[in-house]
């Protein structure tokens, strides 16, 4: 559901009586102003469960929205749990008794400004294992400052993931649509988020000669964002598309800052969108999500915002595309959603963080 | 046929990422992640499992993620049986007697086995539920066989890693045992000592013959102190925490020479190359301390003209030393004996068989060589070298 005030007071008292004993996860945009201290306290006082995150938009139905809070209800959730400091690496993931016959799924919210997330996701998938169907996003700031981003009934945190596990069947369809203009290339020395050399040269030089071959611009510290925006790096996989890592500055040593770890040696493409491309994707990601899924209640998209900066008008077209199919299985859906700082799913059964990529999961009863 | 020179290129330099995050650490888990965690996201694989055959048994290694298979898989070693029967590489489809295995996680899909050698295997698992190609298989061979020698040389380290921490603790142990016996038995002697000299006083009407008798026991209490002393100091010669230190030579062997009861008789020539010196101070102490000691008690006391040289020659890679008496000697049929623990060819006192096996200790110690020249009558030569570390 969406709520439209900004009194923390109603808003918590819309989704008590809405959540008849169910936990929720709450989307809020960035720029809404709605007071999440204030939130936590009142929705603790009414005894409700609940975690969310503060991401750079949210989308509701086939609307992206600056305003309001997305509420997505949760039936039998088995645990939440917060981890803090996960840019540390010094944290343990509560183990859970799955049943054998039950079907799971476990979402999701995390700092998309903190580092070590790939670490984090590492660390869930090695406790809770190929048992749930996964899915999230990175919260934050589209102004990049890291500042507190997802909370839950124990409070406000930043460098921290909240992920709750519940009982439920769901499919999942991941796509991107970029495209390879130059590769395979090697990222020979990296640290964490940030690319130091590529093939044994110094990143940037390297980037550069690409990007501006391509682009036939001048790509600089100043302009480097709103070139590299069009020419993302692509993770070579096996048999599906790659995985996407965001450059989004660079430095003065030439190094290139990226939403999320590039290993030592991992193979890269160059990538380059196209609109048609993009939108084409999408229709795909909802296509693979409902081939697997007849019969779905519920449907959450978790697209990257970069995406939306990218396609600009064309975004519409996108989340039409994608939630038309959707309804064509159930027009009742609900259908809820946000633009986030890196997007996580187990789509190709290990569980990643993907850039400038869509998420479309569809939930209900098999 | 066409031939796409790009998903060649890409697939040569997957198999270099691949090599390159194996053998990262020598530790087994830490490998273990490293490369099989790259493998399951490049190859979008569910889990994987080393496993471990022991005689008829199979145990986990390692496994991501964690709950994939139980830590003991014994009753379901028929199939594990089959998995390991030779160096084969063995895929199919999870089935019934197959998914057994498999403790908490959903086990559709296919699964690959590679025999690892030194009773280890790998199984990867993707439960998409596509079966592996022999494309894959013929190029993950290579790199598993690489896989396969760092869980070796893992295990080596992890082995010699543990037998360092034991032998540290034995050590410690050792040291410790050694420190309370030395401490239990001298304070019994110390008493004892004590006893003896109340009766002495006490009972100045002894009979000549029981005040020998006291005088004859203490006599053996103080060879009994020497040798808890000697033992302790035998003991723990290799089990010093303290550094090297910077000694000056000559300052050094008066303070030893200082604090042994030297007779008149006795002339004592140092001749040294060096000023300073840096060793192990205790070690040098109980060397030198030894060494003259027993040169002082091989010199008759009537013998009026006792000398001894001690010679010290510091050369750039070692140590040269010699200890020369004009004592008695050693009869060439002790010669060899003289180094073992309590082989003494004196009844005096001090003489209690310890302080030239606590020599050789020592000069073993720095892994330093020791010649024992002696003529019966003429006297002793122990010349050593010492290694500079």
């Amino acid at each position: 559901m969406l709520i439209n005030s900004t009194d923390p007071h109603n808003v918590a008292k819309t989704i008590k009586e809405k959540s008849k004993g169910r936990n929720v996860v709450l989307s809020i945009p960035d720029n809404y102003p709605v007071d999440v201290e204030m939130l936590i306290e009142e929705l603790n006082k009414l005894d409700v469960q609940f975690m969310g995150g503060i991401v750079p938009k949210i989308i509701y139905q086939n609307m992206v929205l600056d305003e309001g809070v997305v509420a997505n209800f949760l039936d039998h959730v088995v645990t939440q749990f917060v981890i803090e400091n996960i840019r540390e690496k010094d944290f343990t993931i509560p183990q859970i008794p799955f049943e054998r016959e039950k079907d799971y799924c476990a979402f999701t919210m995390l700092d998309g400004l903190t580092g070590n997330i790939s670490h984090y996701l590492s660390e869930v998938y090695r406790v809770l294992g190929n048992n749930c169907l996964y899915l999230g996003g990175g919260a934050g700031s589209l102004t990049l400052e890291q500042k507190p981003c997802v909370f839950s009934n124990e409070g406000f945190f930043m460098n921290a993931a909240i992920t709750v596990v519940y009982e439920g069947s769901g499919s999942l369809g991941v796509q991107h649509g970029w495209e390879k203009i130059e590769g395979p290339i090697i990222a020979t020395k990296t640290d964490k988020n940030v690319i130091q050399e590529l093939n044994w040269r110094n990143a940037f030089e390297v980037y550069k000669e690409i990007v501006e071959a391509d682009s036939n611009k001048e790509i600089g510290k100043e302009n480097f964002f709103d070139i590299a925006k069009s020419y993302p790096f692509g993770v070579v996989k096996d048999n599906s598309e790659c995985i996407v890592r965001d450059p989004i500055a660079t430095n003065e040593k030439g190094e290139l800052i990226c939403v999320g770890e590039v290993f030592n040696n991992t193979v890269v493409d160059v990538l380059k969108g196209n609109r048609c491309s993009l939108v084409k994707s999408a229709e795909k990601a909802a296509k693979m999500a409902i081939e697997n899924f007849s019969d779905p209640r519920s449907g959450v998209i978790i697209d990257c915002i970069s995406r939306a900066l990218f396609l600009e008008e064309e975004f519409q077209n996108e989340l039409d595309t994608v939630v038309d199919l959707l309804k064509e299985q159930n027009d009742q859906m609900f259908i809820g959603g946000a633009l986030t700082l890196g997007e996580i799913s187990s789509f190709n059964g290990y569980l990643e963080l993907f850039n400038k990529t869509i998420v479309v999961g569809l939930f209900g009863k098999k | 046929m066409s031939v796409n020179i790009n998903k060649h290129i890409a697939d040569i330099l997957q198999l270099y990422e691949f090599s390159m995050s194996i053998g990262k650490t020598l530790d087994f888990h830490k490998n273990c992640d490293n490369f099989l965690k790259l493998l399951l996201a490049r190859k979008n694989l569910s889990g994987c499992c080393v496993i471990s055959k022991e005689g008829d048994d199979f145990t986990r290694s390692y496994a991501y993620p964690d709950g994939l298979v139980d830590d003991r898989m014994i009753e379901h070693s028929g199939f594990l049986t089959d998995c390991f029967k030779d160096d084969t590489i063995k895929t199919g489809m999870f089935e019934d007697n197959t998914k057994e295995m498999v403790s908490s996680c959903r086990t559709q899909g296919s699964w690959l086995f590679f025999n690892l050698k030194n009773d280890k295997g790998l199984m990867l698992m993707n439960h998409k539920g596509t079966p592996f190609n022999q494309v894959e298989i013929n190029q993950l061979t290579p790199i598993m066989e690489k896989f396969s020698i760092s869980l070796k040389a893992c295990e080596s380290f992890m082995r010699r890693d543990n037998l360092l921490k034991r032998l540290t603790k034995q050590n410690k142990e050792l040291r410790e045992y050694t420190q309370v016996i030395s401490h239990d038995l001298k304070s019994p002697l110390r008493n004892i000592v004590t006893l003896i000299a109340w009766t002495k006083e006490d009972g100045e009407n002894l009979q000549d013959d029981v005040m020998q008798n006291l005088e004859s026991i203490e006599d053996n209490i103080e060879k009994m102190d020497n040798l808890i002393k000697g033992l302790h100091a035998y003991s723990t010669i290799d089990k010093f925490e303290e550094n090297d230190k910077e000694i000056e030579v000559a300052t050094f062997l008066d303070g030893i020479i200082e604090s042994l009861e030297v007779p008149d008789n006795i002339e004592i020539m140092v001749d040294s190359n060096i000023s300073t010196l840096s060793i192990h101070p205790t070690l040098f102490q109980n060397l030198f301390q030894h060494l003259i000691s027993n040169a002082v008690n091989s010199i008759d006391e009537e013998n009026k003209k006792g000398k001894i040289s001690i010679n010290i020659k510091g050369e750039e890679t070692q140590l040269k030393c010699s200890v020369q008496d004009n004592g008695k000697g050693i009869p060439e049929k002790y010669q060899e004996r003289v180094f073992e623990l309590f082989e003494s060819i004196d009844s005096k006192k001090e003489c209690v068989g310890i302080g030239l096996p606590i020599i050789k200790k020592i000069i073993d110690y720095y892994d330093g060589d020791l010649l024992l020249e002696s003529e019966e009558g003429k006297g002793t030569t122990f010349s050593f070298s010492l290694k500079k570390e």
